[in-house]
């Protein structure tokens, strides 16, 4: 027995919406069950989603957040587990191409760019997750996240070549310490989302970059190259593993 | 006017009232609040008051599985507090209720004082 389309999605946007405003993941996952559990039923009885919460979805969702508390603890290690996850990708693909040298420009704009983008990001979900939009809407909402990410990133670039003096700068040794550093909060991230995505994705994007400085091909080849395979292995990857949810997803509904 | 504004006090304490009668879950409540006529009620209505009630330990919850199997069910039981609480809901419904009606009935039959 499983609800509807709509009730499903309905479950899902309110799981979404109350993870982007802090709520803590057993409360959500508490509430989110209940709800389940009642939809359920009202479904058996011919009853909607529309019943159940109303017209406006956002307004619900607002009623259930304002009972919920804000969970601080884990918004601290998700900030700093985000924070070091971009720390982790930006050295190791730094000790790769061996530019290891860093202004303060570079030191404290890449924790704040990537803390702002966070905050930014939980505000688009929540917003998403609480509007019935289109999917064109949709779509557009997310491409302006990825413009305004790309371009927050691009233009710390532009200033650091500008105005950034190196301040730090690592030798060979130096090197080995940071690529320990980057693999061991790879596998740290790995172990405590209990997922081996930060350790594919990290061996699709840097081993063929890797690999290929040591053939003989231009510069510019070695990147193409390098960009077409870890895109190509990582859309494979995604596919295999999206595929593998939903037969989870199925062996749970049956 | 609408009914959700002035529902919004009273639902908690029929919910309790509801409560103090046994183990009781989500669905089941909506049941009985339409049996008397309540259906004006959006079903989800009663979760944010629910979550509120527990925070304030008016009453507990306690997760078991559905009898005729699925996932798990969470019942709830009314506290010591909790009935504290209704008793209170009840004295104040009644002063109101009276006052209301009393109103209400005079202004019927145009004895309302200018």
């Amino acid at each position: 027995m499983n609800v509807s389309q709509e009730s499903k999605k309905f479950i899902e946007d309110l799981r979404l919406y109350l993870f982007s405003t802090g709520k803590s993941y057993k409360e959500i996952e508490d509430i989110v069950e209940e709800l389940e559990d009642h939809l359920l039923e009202a479904e058996k009885n011919g009853k909607s989603v529309r019943n159940i919460v109303g017209n406006s979805p956002k307004e619900y969702m607002e009623q259930l957040a304002k009972e919920m508390s804000f969970d601080v603890k884990s918004w601290i290690k998700y900030g700093v587990m985000t924070i070091l996850g971009v720390f982790a990708f930006v050295i190791m693909g730094d000790v790769i191409t061996q530019e290891t040298a860093y202004s303060w420009i570079e030191l404290f704009g890449y924790p704040l760019l990537t803390a702002c983008f966070l905050l930014l990001f939980m505000k688009s979900m929540g917003y998403l997750a609480s509007h019935r939009l289109s999917k064109y809407s949709e779509w557009f909402v997310l491409l302006l996240l990825s413009i305004v990410q790309i371009g927050g990133f691009i233009l710390l670039i532009l200033l650091n070549n500008r105005f950034g003096i190196m301040v730090v700068q690592f030798g060979t040794f130096g090197n080995i310490v940071l690529f320990c550093l980057a693999t061991f909060i790879f596998i740290g991230c790995s172990i405590w989302s209990k997922s081996l995505v930060l350790i594919i994705i990290p061996i699709l994007l840097y081993v063929p970059k890797y690999v290929l400085t040591y053939t003989q091909l231009s510069e510019d080849l070695q990147m193409i190259l390098s960009y077409f395979i870890s895109i190509l292995g990582i859309s494979i990857y995604l596919f295999l593993s999206y595929g593998k949810d939903k037969d989870k997803d199925k062996t749970y509904s049956q | 006017m609408n009914s959700s504004q002035i529902l919004k006090g009273v639902l908690e304490g029929c919910l309790l009232a509801i409560i103090s009668k046994g183990e009781t879950y989500g669905y089941e409540m909506i049941e009985k609040l339409g049996k008397y006529g309540f259906t004006m009620v959006k079903e989800g209505s009663i979760y944010p008051l629910l979550l509120r009630m527990r925070k304030e330990k008016l009453v507990e919850v306690k997760t078991k599985p559905v009898p005729s199997g699925g996932p798990q069910r969470k019942y709830y039981y009314i506290t010591e507090k909790g009935l504290e609480e209704l008793q209170e809901f009840k004295g104040i419904w009644r002063n109101i209720s009276t006052s209301v009606n009393l109103l209400i009935e005079q202004e019927a039959k145009g004895e309302l004082e200018k």
